[in-house]
């Protein structure tokens, strides 16, 4: 669902629930006057574009790159990937990786962060990446790898084993 | 063993290994230069541990949560969109371009209904019956033959006829032909209508 991913991509980027709907809400009624002047093979990269505009516009409203404190990374409209519930100890950690990987990931700069969420969180292809972005195949391969160590650079000690 | 195999048969070093890292990760490494990683992380601690924190981060952001978008942010994109229908307001260079790529579409369907048109309007002037003729016409048209066929005849008796016959010939087609058989119908023809119109 086009929805879902623009929220998605909008909320690893501004951090925040609330912002991340209005974020959606202005890109959708946007598509939604565009939408007969786009192609259809041309609305995703359209949708990624926008929103990654929209949403660093929001940053630059509110002024900085702050971090969100009481993200709930299990709020109600979460679906966790892991198949298997972990315990406490397991999941208490993992909460706060998480916490610390969304804030990393706010951090990083255009466009490693969004190549990391398309990526990493939202599992395109290198060549759906490419298409999306409008970059050479090689250049995804190159900034995604450099985003991932930047995350790891930037993680420290909770990227430790 | 040639050099070249030889160099792709060494250890790998540090540096290297940690460029081929992330390519490890994503599965883009050709089995015989992954042996060589494998080989070279299984004997390096630090490569090793580098391994494992790109493993965890990777792992990390794959666990993160897939939000979903509220139903309410729809909601309010559905109100926001409806009100602004009826007020919508488009500069009027995108709203001539929406014209211009609308008509660009119809053109051919416009083309298509004017031709069928034309044609249908062709078919029924041609098909069209001439008025029937009212009864002045009929009557001139009448008067007309009749005076044709009496000058033909008052032609053709002249040549034959000498002087003196001709004078009453002349006067016989006059009298008997074309005072009651051309001045007269003329005459009831057209008067019928004049009385008709002075009746109140």
């Amino acid at each position: 669902m086009y929805q879902d991913r623009i929220y998605r991509l909008a909320r690893y980027t501004v951090g925040n629930r609330e912002e991340a709907e209005d974020v959606t809400q202005e890109v959708l009624v946007r598509l939604w006057r565009h939408l007969e002047r786009l192609e259809p093979a041309g609305v995703w990269p359209w949708l990624v574009r926008v929103t990654r505009n929209a949403s660093i516009d929001a940053l630059r409203r509110r002024g900085s790159y702050r971090a969100v404190v009481g993200e709930d990374p299990e709020g109600e409209t979460a679906q966790r990937t892991a198949s298997v519930e972990p315990g406490p100890a397991v999941q208490l950690e993992a909460s706060e990786l998480w916490r610390q990987l969304s804030e990393a990931l706010r951090d990083l700069a255009e466009p490693y962060r969004s190549i990391v969420i398309l990526r990493e969180i939202e599992q395109l292809k290198y060549e759906e990446i490419s298409a999306t972005l409008g970059l050479p195949l090689n250049t995804v391969k190159v900034y995604l790898h450099r985003g991932r160590r930047m995350l790891r650079a930037k993680l420290g000690e909770y990227a430790e084993p | 063993m040639t050099p070249e195999k030889d160099k792709r048969d060494a250890p790998l070093s540090c540096a290297r290994a940690q460029v081929l890292l992330e390519a490890f990760l994503d599965g883009d490494l050709a089995p015989a230069r992954q042996q060589r990683f494998l080989a070279h992380v299984e004997g390096c601690a630090a490569c090793r541990t580098e391994l494992e924190a790109a493993r965890r981060v990777q792992e990390g952001l794959r666990a993160l949560p897939r939000w979903s978008c509220p139903p309410a942010v729809a909601e309010r994109v559905m109100a926001q969109v409806g009100a602004a229908d009826a007020s919508f307001r488009v500069p009027w260079r995108e709203r001539l371009a929406g014209w211009r790529q609308g008509w660009q579409g119809l053109w051919r369907p416009v083309c298509a209904g004017v031709s069928v048109a034309v044609t249908a309007l062709l078919i029924a002037l041609l098909a069209r019956q001439p008025p029937p003729p009212s009864p002045e016409t009929v009557a001139l048209q009448q008067a007309e033959e009749e005076v044709r066929w009496a000058l033909a005849y008052v032609a053709q008796v002249t040549a034959r006829a000498s002087d003196q016959a001709l004078e009453s010939t002349v006067g016989e087609v006059v009298g008997n032909v074309i005072g009651e058989r051309v001045v007269a119908p003329v005459t009831n023809a057209v008067s019928r209508p004049l009385k008709e119109d002075r009746q109140p």
